[in-house]
């Protein structure tokens, strides 16, 4: 929670804002657990398996357009819930094969998403690309079962370019239970990475961050001549959603932390910030997600609620939808942080693995092509 | 001229007697004396069949040996002549000392003219009026409950009766009174000679339940609660307060109650008229009341007298006790977490006193033991104090001052402090015009500030709020005729709300300073009712109220888009108002009426609707409402909460009004509910109208109640069949919940059944039991999981589709007399309870914490009490 409290001056507003609702949220459940420690002379909170099993799935969509012609951004996945079973904490996740999906915009155009490069995900061609600024984007789905969804018009709102980036190397203090219920602190260090945003002058403006994590790594080859030098591609690193609206910095220079690089490997890691417009609505989605990632679950917290969704059933009424299509404008930037600087970290000393570095499998993606900016 | 038996006894040479009876007739005896003393006794036969004598007389004067030989056979003596002797039932008897009346009149002649006998009813020890105290005329079974000053007033035919004035702790008094014209009577009664163990539990009169107007109220003692089986030792107003049929919380630990389907800021909590925001201590563990210095509790959860508005569902109305104008007295109790002390006395004898009482808790006493360092630096308390002054200044007139003053503080580790407080004050001014006009002016001013302060830089921080209220209100009281009784008055409240300022802890704080507005408002309430007997079965009950309600400047109001759900981004317009210009004005007609038809000497049916209106919300969207929520004025965007209620009631009473059954059925409308939009943002929020939803709420329920009042076993048995639901609806699907289905609120526990029992199993021992059955309350369970771009997302349920596990408990208490001895000077009893006796951890709730690194998020069962919860409590009372 500190580490989004910032000392310039442009941020406090927002870290204020942050940080009392987050530390009022944490405090809270501090009280209630001296509380109980108080009130009760034995264990008060135990775990509860549960498993909730309705019967019914739902159709999850997760997916954009955006102003940018770029295959990976534009792209509808589709699967189906998975009960919810707290014993066997395995998730998988069912893939809504052979659907029909197409956007369609406000002026009448309608281009299709095709089933590709995985199971379930839809993508946007680059032959078949035509979104633009300030017009509204509808999604329509259906399904080999004859089923038909669609969303609520997206309007495709214009996002300010990312000033710059930038980084600390900092110590983290996350409180967290042990395996005994207590509430204890757990230090860790790593790169808070912070995009620097000037927000436009009127007021309404939404935004959310994404991530792509790029790192160098070396093997220890010996003198075979094989690659030693490698590059993973970790996609989003983000754990939770960073959204952010402009209620207390409007028209002002702001910096958002959007994520923490982990300080485990001394080598150079190349992060890239995009940033993300969002209507009203969809950041109203997106901020009530990052609630339910950030809530600690007392009973001081609000009580958790279904995220509504803007997608919902033409053939039958009554039939829930879960997440989100948005459309969005983006822009990005990546910084490289030259870890080496800031090591040794703490831990375990790193030890480079054996072997060619392509074929490590230690990380996914990995190429020995230098990716730009190492 | 005849003399009474009473002025004879003063004259000399009259015949001494000397005799001994054993169990002989009266009859027998008196035709002794008649033998012996050569008297002429005359009576009737029958008033003297069965009464046994047994007596020994040695020279006695004649007339206090007849005296005592008449006592038992309620009879007094009039002397015709030396010799003649004439018997008199002792009603009659005090016909020959008013000079008024010829003694040959019959009760039927004078029974065409109504009189009426008033006067006050008195604690002949300290002078205290009683409140509450039950005036009956035995012989027409017609009875009145003393009022807030002890007085009452009855109306009746002329002739003789038997007056009983009964009240809690006190012997019962019963007198002949000879009614041939309206005069006046004080009654002062006399503590029973164990003071801590009264048997009797109700301050109602015995068939008060059946033949008064009320339905949904309920009175308790304080000597009634503090036989309970208690918590942590801890007497407690609100916890007996819950044991009543229509009457919920949320759960153990959380602060507020819940009245026939309402929200927790829906009940107007008074002490001593004073208008309380927060009711509880330490989270909920304690009540702000001080069991020392309460007199009396009523709670109205249907059937809200006229006089009271401002909260929608229910009122508890607390008086403080006086202080004893008699003698000083100093009482206390030692407890495991909280102890208190109280001492009264007279200021001028018999016409003003103080009583001052103050308690301590120190839960860190206890915190030390715990291993976890956290928590051993950690520290929490309370105090609180109550004084009040009272001065009788004539007959007619009154004077009440009142003051109290509360402090709570939680702190965690070294760093972060929650303190809130509350200081009222009350003055009132009784005077009695004459014994059918009385009036009472009131005026209040209070205080409840509550903030949280952090210290560790560089984020140090505190966060202030504060409410601050005056009132003043005048009440008239009108009775007319026996018939008639009519209450007419005003009142206006004015509030200034600050709903949070934020301050850097230091220089060296990082934070920004943010301050949300003040808000201003003014309430104002005219008021009559009117309670007409029709006949001696039918009395109805016709009460208006009229509330208007002003939202003043200075202030800034959003306009919002009327055509899209209310969002920041649909702010359209601010509108900016002037230092005490009119931001907004609502009003609202608030009938009440009741009607009760007597179905028999022993049961009736009582029909009643209310309309209540409500200005100023508490802002909470969580499961239990925390002690630094927010509370928020009514503004253009924000309406006034409306209910409406109508009750029906069956109550019978048997066996000599010592089991009393009732049957009530109730439904209720509520409008404009404040509702949240899920993960409303409150806290500092500038546009918190976006994030609350006007909601509307019905709640339905049948309320089952027996009590047993009685000598040795007392207590009640209550079930409670309740709904409480709520709609949101709104245009769009933002502005829905639950898709503008009706779903059940936060507390909605359909099935609700409680036992409290006390047995005295000697005179100074008595042992009670209480038992809790309750349905879990609803809660919203996830019910699926999905990714979005990568991340796991919990799909819940609808809003509260599913319930937590029923809740159920039994405890146990046995109280110790110290002493039986009639006017110790020192008094003590020891109490032992168990709370929890079979240890059920009830859950207080089902959580989720979340995982990270997509594992589904692990739920966990949260009891508030988890084992069973031993005190041990040392009570004295000082008596000089």
């Amino acid at each position: 929670m500190r580490r989004l409290i910032r000392k310039e001056y442009s941020d406090k507003a927002q870290a204020t804002k942050l940080y009392l609702q987050m530390r009022i949220t944490f405090q809270k459940y501090r009280l209630l657990a001296v509380l109980l420690i108080v009130a009760c002379l034995q264990a008060c909170v135990d775990p509860l398996e549960l498993q909730i099993d309705t019967g019914q799935r739902s159709l999850v969509v997760s997916g954009m357009v955006t102003d940018q012609n770029d295959s990976t951004l534009n792209k509808v996945t589709l699967t189906w819930t998975a009960p919810f079973d707290s014993e066997n904490q395995q998730v998988v996740v069912e893939r809504v094969r052979n659907a029909t999906v197409t956007v369609q915009d406000n002026l009448g155009n309608s281009m299709p998403l095709y089933e590709g490069p995985a199971y379930g995900v839809y993508t946007l061609r680059k032959e078949d690309f035509l979104v633009e600024q300030g017009r509204s984007y509808t999604l329509h789905i259906r399904l080999p079962d004859g089923r038909e969804y669609a969303s609520r018009p997206e309007l495709l709102r214009p996002v300010p370019a990312i000033q710059g980036i930038s980084y600390e190397f900092k110590q983290f203090i996350d409180v967290v239970r042990n395996s005994a219920g207590l509430l204890i602190e757990r230090r860790s260090v790593g790169f808070e990475v912070k995009a620097q945003v000037q927000d436009p002058s009127e007021r309404g403006n939404y935004y959310r961050w994404d991530t792509e994590g790029v790192f160098e790594f070396y093997t220890n080859v010996g003198d075979a001549p094989l690659p030693a030098r490698c590059w993973s591609n970790m996609g989003s690193i983000n754990t939770k959603v960073v959204t952010s609206d402009d209620r207390l910095v409007n028209g002002r220079y702001f910096e958002q932390p959007v994520v923490v690089v982990p300080a485990d490997i001394p080598t150079k890691y190349r992060i890239k910030i995009r940033q993300f417009s969002l209507t009203g609505e969809a950041y109203e989605f997106w901020r009530l997600f990052n609630q339910q990632q950030s809530s600690v679950g007392s009973i001081f917290d609000p009580p958790p609620a279904r995220i509504n969704s803007n997608l919902y059933s033409l053939t039958n009424p009554e039939e829930q939808v879960v997440g989100y299509f948005s459309a969005s404008a983006v822009t990005e930037d990546f910084i490289v942080i030259r870890r080496q600087l800031y090591a040794p970290f703490p831990g375990l000393p790193y030890e480079p693995p054996l072997g060619d570095c392509r074929y490590t499998f230690l990380y996914p993606n990995v190429t020995n092509e230098r990716p730009i900016g190492f | 001229m005849l003399l009474s038996g009473y002025a004879w006894a003063q004259g000399t040479g009259q015949p001494r007697i000397t005799a001994s009876y054993q169990e002989q007739p009266l009859q027998a005896v008196l035709h002794d004396l008649q033998q012996k003393h050569k008297l002429r006794v005359f009576f009737q036969p029958e008033w003297v069949e069965g009464v046994q004598i047994t007596q020994t007389f040695d020279q006695e004067p004649l007339a206090s040996a007849l005296q005592k030989l008449l006592e038992k056979a309620r009879l007094s003596f009039v002397l015709y002549d030396d010799r003649t002797i004439v018997l008199v039932p002792q009603s009659a008897a005090s016909l020959f000392r008013t000079d008024t009346v010829p003694s040959g009149m019959a009760a039927g002649q004078a029974a065409e003219r109504i009189v009426t006998l008033s006067g006050q009813v008195r604690n002949a020890k300290t002078g205290e009026p009683f409140i509450g105290a039950t005036v009956l005329l035995v012989e027409t079974g017609k009875g009145t409950v003393a009022d807030e000053q002890g007085r009452y007033t009855l109306a009746v035919p002329a002739g003789n009766y038997t007056l009983r004035v009964r009240a809690i702790g006190m012997v019962e008094d019963q007198r002949r009174v000879s009614l041939q014209q309206s005069r006046t009577m004080h009654v002062e009664l006399f503590e029973v000679s164990n003071q801590l163990r009264e048997v009797e539990v109700s301050a109602k009169a015995p068939d008060h339940n059946v033949e008064s107007l009320e339905m949904g109220v309920a009175r308790l003692s304080i000597k009634e609660v503090r036989k309970m089986p208690n918590f942590l030792g801890e007497v407690d107003v609100l916890r007996s307060i819950i044991t009543l049929p229509g009457v919920t919380t949320v759960g153990e630990g959380a602060s507020g109650f819940n009245v026939r389907g309402g929200s927790i800021d829906q009940n107007l909590v008074l002490q001593d008229q004073a208008p309380l925001f927060s009711s509880s201590h330490l989270f909920g563990f304690f009540s702000v009341f001080n069991p020392d210095m309460v007199q009396d509790v009523t709670l109205y959860r249907g059937g809200i007298p006229a006089r009271y508005g401002g909260r929608i569902s229910s009122v508890l109305d607390v008086e403080l006790k006086e202080g004893n104008k008699k003698a000083p007295i100093l009482s206390g109790g030692i407890g495991l977490l909280a102890s208190r002390l109280m001492v009264e006395a007279p200021l001028l004898k018999d016409k003003a006193s103080f009583v001052l009482g103050g308690r301590g808790a120190y839960p860190g006493l206890a915190m030390r033991y715990v291993p976890d360092k956290a928590v051993r630096d950690s520290d929490g308390y309370f105090y609180d104090f109550n004084g009040k002054v009272d001065y009788t200044i004539s007959a007619k007139d009154q004077l009440m001052v009142s003051g109290y003053l509360s402090r709570d503080g939680f702190r965690f580790g070294a760093d972060t402090t929650y303190t809130w407080g509350t200081a009222t004050g009350t003055v009132r001014w009784n005077h009695t015009f004459n014994d059918k006009l009385l009036s009472s002016v009131t005026g209040v001013v209070g205080d409840y500030d509550y903030g949280v302060e952090a210290e560790t830089e560089p984020y140090s921080y505190t966060l202030d709020s504060e409410i601050k209220y005056k009132q003043i209100r005048a009440d008239l009281n009108y009775e007319p005729s026996v018939r008639h009784k009519i209450g007419l008055g005003a009142s206006s409240s004015w509030y200034q709300f600050s709903p949070g300022t934020l301050t850097p802890g230091s220089e060296r704080s990082s934070l920004l300073p943010v301050s949300m507005p003040r808000e201003r408002s003014i309430e104002a309430a005219l008021y009559l009712d009117h309670e007409y007997t029709l006949s001696p079965s039918i009395s109805v009950s016709l009460g208006l109220r009229y509330s208007s309600y002003f939202n003043l400047g200075p202030g800034d109001v959003y306009v919002y888009d009327p055509e899209s759900p209310r969002r920041e981004s649909t702010i359209i317009d601010t509108l900016s108002y002037s230092n005490g210009g009119v931001i907004q004005r609502y009003g609202n007609i608030e009938p009440r009426a009741s009607l009760k038809i007597s179905l028999s000497e022993n049961s009736s049916v009582k029909v009643g609707y209310n309309r209540m209106a409500q200005y100023i919300h508490l802002i909470s969207n969580t499961t239990a409402a925390s002690p630094v929520d927010i509370w928020k004025t009514s503004n253009p965007n924000l309406r006034p909460q409306l209910g409406d209620q109508v009750a029906l009631g069956f109550f019978k009473n048997l066996q000599d009004n010592t089991i009393e059954l009732s049957a009530e059925a109730y439904y209720k409308k509520l409008h404009d509910l404040v509702e949240y939009k899920d993960g409303a943002r409150l806290l500092l929020n500038s546009t918190l109208d976006a994030d609350l939803l006007p909601g509307e709420g019905k709640a339905y329920g049948l309320e089952l109640m027996m009590r047993r009042k009685g000598k040795k076993l007392t207590g009640w048995a209550s079930y409670t069949y309740s709904r409480s639901l709520r709609r949101v609806n709104g245009p769009t699907p933002e502005e829905r919940i639950n898709n503008g289905n009706f779903f059940p609120a936060n507390f909605d526990k359909p099935h609700d059944l409680s036992l409290v029992l006390n047995q005295q199993l000697s005179r100074l021992i008595s042992l009670s039991a209480n038992f809790t059955y309750s349905t879990g309350r609803p809660i919203t369970y996830p019910e699926s999981v999905g990714y979005i771009d990568g991340l796991l997302m919990v799909n819940y349920s609808d809003r509260n589709q599913h319930r937590i596990p029923d809740y159920h408990r039994l405890d146990l208490a046995l109280v110790i007399d110290g002493t039986n001895k009639r006017n110790a000077n020192w008094v003590s009893s020891w109490a032992f309870s168990v709370y929890n006796v079979y240890g059920r951890k009830n859950p207080y709730s089902v959580f989720f914490k979340p995982a990270y690194g997509g594992t589904i998020p692990q739920a966990y069962r949260l009891s508030v009490i988890g084992s069973a919860v031993p005190a041990i409590t040392y009570n004295f009372k000082i008596t000089r």
